[in-house]
């Protein structure tokens, strides 16, 4: 058997496995699509190499290549069970990363089909959206959601794929440009980060923070020295925080300092894509400061809720102005990125999100310190309920500060909900809700 | 450990190849369907990177990415050997360019060709004299883009 002959019967062996994988139970609404997408893609390998030259090595190599490529992408949707991540979460995160990841090529162009699967430990989030370069058959870009398995019900923390919606945001090249145009070229102005020996030399610094100093010792110097790649990485981060503030609002700061904290501690380590996290927090609370919400609580009457806010904020957003050396932007930098992502976002068809007012937020709060899934539904009994419009940011907002703070019992006593209970009062939320969305929709369909 | 250790290869040249060959065989005889449709998106994401200059593999990290210790700890390598194969597409695509629109733009070539393959993706393409110069252009682009990537792979 040639290499040609092989590749051809691998096709067939990718076909049946494919066939096989779809006996299973996976996410609704997506399979039949991945289904047709991936058939066509083989199809089109098989016209491909059916005439080959069996010489062509280069050619070969290809084909092998991109039959791999799909062998692996149906070992991931094997691993896509439609019971082991929260899908009604996915869908609202669908509505904020497709609008952004369409690439425009024609006018009936696909929109780019969601996967989702669960694997690995805390460091597995991640949105995946499949390399377009030099590959032969992509039809519509899969674009796949990673979870953390462990972590499946956890939705307050999977506010963190806002940032990861500047990640699959970048891998367009029209907004790569814009972005780099508008968002990362103010960032980039000026300050310590400015260049490669100007972020060398701060990493260096011997009035770096104590941390940083320590860790610099643990490494030979070459660790210290920032390259240029790694730094155009760290701005890539720096953008994709500010994608996450925006897009997922006060919720997205809580999960990034409590997912990014818990694997390091101490706030300081960087690496070869990411820069310390101190410096990170340090920029979000310019932009928070910039966005006005460090007088949000001040808009609010519910002195209990005010409270609660003034404590969210104190924690994750900072209740004092960051350090000298980790401020490694000006406010000014900060606001002109913030103030050029949002547009880009909106002319995308992204919505971006901020505090929301007391109305919004309030009743949320309330049932779930009632441990009552916090969505817009009508409550009262009423034979025509009216069903409230909620955005799913504020199910997650209401339900970090209920996290951090703390609910009155009836006999007086002040009790913290579960963590994980809390996280699936707001999954069923967010579920709940989204029926009322659609419920709503179809409704002013019908009125129309 | 794997079956195989190799240097990841860059497929670039040959992919890009056959996608102008198979653009070339459609345009003379043009047919609707899957494939043809795929063969045209895949071009018109290649022309895409040549308008913004955006020829880089973007396979970003997970958010929680951390200075491991030890043997991993070394700083990475984002492009890898295989770049230097995407980076030889462009000079093909911009001899191909020259050779066949000359002094028009990025910005208008791209406009125009991806205009002209999403007619052909979706069988509707006009029968002007106009659109079939465009046709006779387009096929020479391709041509010229195909041979410039086989003299680079020799």
């Amino acid at each position: 058997m040639n290499s040609k002959e092989f590749l051809l019967q691998e096709c067939e062996n990718v076909r049946a496995t494919l066939q096989d994988v779809l006996r299973h139970d996976y996410a609704a609404g997506s399979s039949e699509e991945f289904y047709n997408e991936f058939c066509e893609r083989l199809g089109l390998l098989e016209s491909l190499l059916r005439p080959a030259d069996p010489s062509d090595v280069s050619a070969l190599g290809t084909f092998a290549e991109e039959i791999s490529l799909l062998s692996t992408l149906v070992h991931h949707m094997e691993r896509s069970h439609a019971g082991e991540f929260p899908w009604p979460f996915t869908e609202y995160l669908q509505t904020l990363a497709t609008p952004l990841c369409k690439e425009h090529l024609a006018q009936n162009e696909g929109e780019p089909i969601i996967r989702v699967y669960a694997e690995g430990g805390l460091d597995t989030y991640q949105i995946n959206l499949e390399n377009d370069l030099s590959v032969l058959n992509v039809g519509r870009r899969i674009f796949t959601i990673v979870f953390p398995r462990t972590l499946r019900h956890h939705v307050l923390l999977h506010a963190i794929f806002g940032h990861e919606i500047g990640h699959a945001a970048w891998t367009i090249p029209k907004h790569k440009v814009e972005l780099l145009d508008k968002v990362l070229r103010p960032l980039r102005a000026s300050g310590p980060l400015n260049s490669t020996s100007q972020a060398t030399a701060w990493l260096r610094d011997a009035s770096a923070p104590g941390p940083i100093i320590e860790i610099r010792n643990q490494y030979a110097d070459e660790y210290t020295e920032i390259k240029r790649k790694q730094l155009d990485s760290w701005f890539q981060e720096f953008m994709c925080d500010l994608f996450g503030l925006v897009t997922f609002g006060g919720s997205f700061l809580a999960a990034h300092q409590t997912l990014l904290l818990a694997l390091d501690p101490t706030g300081h380590r960087w690496g070869p894509y990411h820069p310390p996290y101190i410096c990170r927090k340090a920029m979000l609370w310019h932009a928070c400061r910039h966005l006005k919400w460090n007088e949000f609580a001040t808009s609010i009457k519910d002195e209990k809720l005010r409270a609660d806010i003034e404590a969210f904020l104190n924690i994750y957003c900072g209740s004092t102005a960051p350090g000298p050396w980790e401020n490694v932007f000006t406010e000014a930098q900060v606001a002109a990125a913030v103030d050029a992502l949002i547009p880009i976002l909106n002319a995308a068809g992204t919505s971006c999100t901020s505090m929301p007012e007391e109305s919004r937020l309030l009743p949320l709060v309330r049932m779930l310190k009632d441990q009552i899934p916090p969505c817009g539904s009508d409550l009262s009994g009423s034979d025509t309920p009216v069903n409230r419009d909620v955005d799913f940011r504020d199910i997650l907002l209401a339900g970090w500060l209920v996290a951090d703070g703390s609910t009155a019992q009836s006999d007086g006593r002040e009790q913290h909900i579960n963590f994980l209970e809390l996280n699936k009062l707001c999954e069923m939320g967010l579920l709940q809700q989204r029926a009322i969305d659609r419920f709503n929709l179809a409704r002013q369909g019908e009125d129309a | 450990m794997t079956l195989l250790s190799m240097y990841k290869r860059d497929d670039s040249r040959t992919v890009y190849r056959i996608l102008a060959e198979q653009a070339v065989k459609y345009l003379d005889h043009p047919k609707a369907g899957t494939e043809s449709k795929i063969i045209f998106t895949n071009l018109a994401r290649l022309l895409e990177r040549y308008r913004y200059d955006a020829f880089s593999y973007d396979a970003a990290p997970g958010i929680l990415e951390v200075f491991k210790n030890g043997s991993d700890s070394q700083p990475m390598d984002h492009e890898g050997p295989g770049r230097r194969g995407v980076l030889e597409v462009i000079p093909a695509l911009e001899a191909a360019h020259m050779h066949v629109y000359r002094t028009l733009s990025k910005d208008d070539l791209v406009s125009g060709l991806k205009m002209l393959l999403a007619q052909l993706a979706a069988s509707n393409v006009p029968s002007d004299q106009g659109t079939k110069d465009s046709l006779a252009k387009a096929r020479l682009f391709f041509e010229t883009l195909s041979d410039g990537l086989r003299k680079r792979s020799a």
